[in-house]
């Protein structure tokens, strides 16, 4: 029997139906990641697992118990499943220490003494002895976020749930925060990532389960679900968040926007520093001095900049399709410069249609 | 704590800023001659005095008539021209005027009467005491009237009750602020030519009197609910008053009104010198600071005592409410929708005479229970207020790591909006403490009514009450700082960062 046996669990809101037939064994040692558009249940999935929900109907067996009967003991139950938010939720009244030994005292009945050599070790797991004595509103987001994972280790947990752990953080403490995660992985816990960073999804995962609608709408490995998806939704999806594409036209030159989404995508694929630099500034250069220039004099035309990650990391593209360009292609970008640095960072590649450019960036 | 001496000093200031008591013996003359002269004026009576169109029956046209609770009141709105004739009986309003160069009784009487002492409807014992009275010769009932309203202040004190009191006690409910009639004594002690008399009659049939002083209009009240057996306060027989109550007779009364003088404005004390007087005759004359001192306790006890139950009582509703149960969420509206719709005083008043009527309990109880009450309610309003503001989120953090609802409530959410509800909960203390000064209508001797105590013996309007005005400023002041200080102390862990059980 499996650890986890969810059986056409259903949740119901007055106005929404956020989960619809959820059917899943997992067994135990797993690593899970959970992909999918916004609202389609990831969250509530989750919730139900550890019971901050009460499905409408279905069951979950967690261990040989259902979890969804009227006196099933939550408490014992929790206990044995930490759960990390997006929102980090540390007890904001107490330091980082006494955020983790609180819970090992009040419910595990530990002494003072063996819960904070317990809370030193897993801060020391997350790398965060020297924050024992701080309170939480004095750290960054990143390292609240492995308190939060340190306090549900020290519980000893069989199952942990992250919730969009990294959503939250600015992009620069994103990494720290998904090493611990990935370091995590390889221990043999039993754990469900729901996470928009494909790359963890990829690396970590034993199985990922793509969500759309209330539903599993495909799952299989990492391999299945990124190299040969079956279904129409989740090639959609998976595309859409492997490649970037931003367009320009009369309407639309906010360059700030275009670099800001460009960025987001390039900590998403977890990109090599060099490689995502050059890429942010190959567009830049690109967008600036050429393209937005021209789009300003000629309103009619249109640029869709389109940027994959190869499948390390490291080898990128730059897509370029134009629309009302009678400039000649090859003189892009304009100014001298700028053009130099463009030349440097890119290597020109073929290409058979005849209004699309395509460069290679150097990793 | 600059900034409570400044206001202290700036407090001060204003004080020396009120003009001094006009006081001088003699016969002054009052400002109106013939009932005309009233048209257009304000006249002015007791709470509790229906003369209002015996009044208007002189002079259609008065402007108004106004009600106050106590004699005191009444002469600080006359002196202020506020108001400008006091409706009162003879025997009072002659001791104010002799008392008062600035006031005067206009020449005519209103009316003629006699002053009474209430029974309730039906009660067998008013026969008893009436045959009581009509034993005592006239010779002696002129002779206690001499004493108490003769200048002779050395004689006017009661002897104890020493006669054995073999058929029980005696509830008297009496308006205290009513010289020479029903008032307290420089030592504290309830005399009076009324008291006297009660006396009298007592010893003769042997009953003990056990005398509750508070306003005139309470009187009525606490002999129709029964919590007093008689009641006096120079009641002057009217036949409405006759449908309330039974009366004994005992001294012929009549309406006067009493005026400002025609000298009512000129001072013949010296600015500083007068101040200096009203000090001492507000607190040092008869000891009468003690009188202050213990007025200052008891309302320190109602507000301490109903700031700590309430609190603990706001809480057990917090806890209630957290059960989800719906009974008692909808009687925890209904609770706090009652206490925030009625005034603090209606509700005093409605615990004292209706729901605690019959019961003998100290009216400071019933005064402490009203108040712990009206503090539950708003304190578990600002607690429960406090918790909300609270990020849900650490209380699911608290769920999912294995806490009760009930746990992660007291050791999450909790902890956490103490630093939100205690300043607003100290805010609330110090409104308690001033609110408490309404509990006079109850009859509880508090440092407002102590206050008014003293006007009513020191017959000056303005220095007693700036006094009580400053003191409960001194009260709230220190107060705050105390809980400031209290609050300091608790909330200083945050700096600790000492790990409990481990450093
Ligand atoms: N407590 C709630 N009451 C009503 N609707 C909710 C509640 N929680 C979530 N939802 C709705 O359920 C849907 C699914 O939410 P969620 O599971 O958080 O999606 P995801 O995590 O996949 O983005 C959303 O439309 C959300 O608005
Ligand atoms: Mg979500």
């Amino acid at each position: 029997m499996s650890l986890i046996e969810i059986q056409n669990l259903r949740k119901e809101y007055s106005d929404i139906i956020p989960l619809k037939d959820v059917t899943v064994s997992i067994e135990k040692g797993e690593v899970i990641s959970i992909i999918g558009p916004s609202g389609t249940g990831k969250s509530t999935l989750l919730r139900c697992l550890n019971r901050l929900e009460t499905p409408t109907s279905g069951s979950i067996v967690i261990d040989g118990i259902d979890v969804c009967k009227k006196d099933a003991d939550l408490p014992t139950l929790r206990k044995k499943m930490g759960m990390v938010f997006q929102s980090f939720n540390l007890f904001a009244h107490k330091t980082v220490i006494e955020n983790i030994m609180m819970p090992q005292q009040d419910l595990l009945g530990k002494s003072a003494k063996e819960s904070y050599n317990e809370a030193m070790i897993v801060l020391s797991k997350v790398g965060l002895e020297g924050k024992a004595r701080s309170y939480p509103d004095e750290l960054s987001g990143g390292q609240k976020q492995r308190v939060a994972i340190a306090r549900a280790l020290a519980m000893h947990p069989d199952i942990l749930l992250f919730d969009e752990p990294t959503s939250a953080l600015d992009p620069t403490m994103v990494s720290e925060v998904l090493a611990v995660i990935r370091s995590l992985a390889k221990t043999g816990l039993t754990m469900l990532i729901v996470t928009h960073e494909m790359r963890l999804a990829k690396d970590v995962s034993s199985r990922i389960l793509f969500m759309n609608e209330g539903m599993i709408y495909e799952e299989g490995t990492p391999e299945q679900i990124f190299g040969d998806p079956q279904k129409e939704a989740t090639r959609n999806f998976i595309f859409r968040i492997l490649d970037w594409n931003y367009r320009l036209n009369a309407e639309s030159t906010d360059i700030y926007g275009l670099m800001g989404s460009l960025e987001e995508f390039c900590m998403r694929q977890m990109l090599g520093k060099k490689a995502s630099r050059n890429c942010q500034l190959a567009v830049e250069e690109l967008s600036v001095n050429s393209l937005i220039p021209y789009i300003k004099d000629h309103p009619e035309s249109s640029a869709d900049l389109f940027v994959s990650a190869g499948e390390n990391g490291t080898n990128m593209e730059l897509a370029l399709k134009l629309k009302g360009f009678d400039k000649d292609l090859d003189s892009l970008p304009g100014d001298e410069i700028a053009g130099a640095i463009f030349n440097g960072i890119t290597t020109r590649l073929d290409t058979e249609k005849t209004d699309e450019l395509r460069f290679g960036i150097k990793g | 704590m600059k900034k409570i001496y400044r206001s202290i000093i700036i407090f001060m200031c204003l004080i020396l800023l009120v003009p001094a008591g006009v006081f001088a013996d003699g016969d002054a003359e009052s400002e109106f001659k013939t009932f005309s002269d009233f048209k257009g004026k304000t006249v002015s009576m007791l709470t509790g005095a229906p003369f209002e169109e015996l009044v208007k029956s002189k002079e259609p046209g008065i402007k108004e008539v106004v009600y106050f609770a106590s004699m005191p009141d009444a002469v600080l709105a006359i002196k202020s021209k506020k108001v400008d004739a006091i409706l009162m009986n003879n025997a009072i309003a002659a001791l104010h005027v002799n008392r008062d160069s600035s006031l005067a009784l206009f020449p005519e009487n209103l009316g003629e009467s006699n002053f009474g002492f209430a029974f309730a409807k039906g009660d067998k014992r008013r026969d008893e005491w009436q045959a009581a009275f009509d034993r005592i010769s006239k010779e002696k009932i002129d002779e206690l009237w001499e004493k108490w309203t003769g200048s002779d202040t050395s004689k006017k004190y009661l002897s104890d009750q020493t006669w054995p009191g073999k058929n029980g006690t005696i509830k008297i409910a009496t308006c205290d602020t009513l010289e020479p009639m029903c008032y307290v004594s420089d030592d504290g002690d309830l005399v009076g030519f009324e008291i006297e008399l009660l006396m009298v009659m007592a010893e003769d049939l042997d009953y003990h009197l056990e005398i509750k002083g508070m306003d005139f209009a309470s009187v009525m009240a606490e002999v129709q609910a029964g919590r007093s057996d008689i009641g006096c306060g120079s009641i002057i027989i009217t036949n409405e008053r006759r449908e309330l109550v039974d009366f004994i007779e005992h001294y012929p009364a009549a309406f006067v009104l009493i005026t400002r003088s025609t000298s009512a404005d000129e001072s013949n004390e010296g600015f500083f010198a007068g101040l200096a007087t009203s000090f001492k005759r507000t607190f040092i004359t008869g000891g009468r600071w003690q009188m202050i001192a213990s007025g200052m306790g008891m309302t320190l006890l109602m507000a301490v005592m109903s700031g700590v139950t309430g609190t603990a009582l706001g809480f057990s509703l917090i806890f209630l409410k957290r059960r989800g149960n719906k009974v008692a969420s909808a009687f925890i509206n209904a609770f706090n929708s009652l206490i925030t719709g009625i005034p603090v005083v209606v509700i005093l008043m409605v615990f004292y005479y209706v729901f605690f009527g019959h019961i003998d309990i100290p009216a400071v109880i019933v005064a402490i229970i009203g108040f712990s009450l009206i503090f539950a309610s708003r304190a578990y309003g600002v607690i429960w207020n406090a918790t909300t503001a609270i990020d849900p989120g650490q209380r699911e953090a608290a769920l999912a790591l294995g806490y009760t609802e009930s746990a992660a409530f007291r050791k999450v959410v909790l902890p956490q909006a103490k630093k939100l509800y205690l300043p607003l909960l100290s805010t609330q203390f110090v409104t308690l403490l001033k609110e408490t000064s309404v509990a006079g209508y109850i009859t509880v001797l508090d440092l407002t009514r102590a206050g008014d105590l003293i006007r009513s013996r020191t017959m000056e309007a303005f220095f007693p009450l700036l006094s009580i005005a400053f003191i409960y400023f001194l009260l709230t002041c220190l107060s705050l700082k105390m809980i400031r200080r209290i609050q300091k102390i608790s909330l200083k862990k945050h700096d600790a960062r000492k790990i409990k059980g481990v450093d």
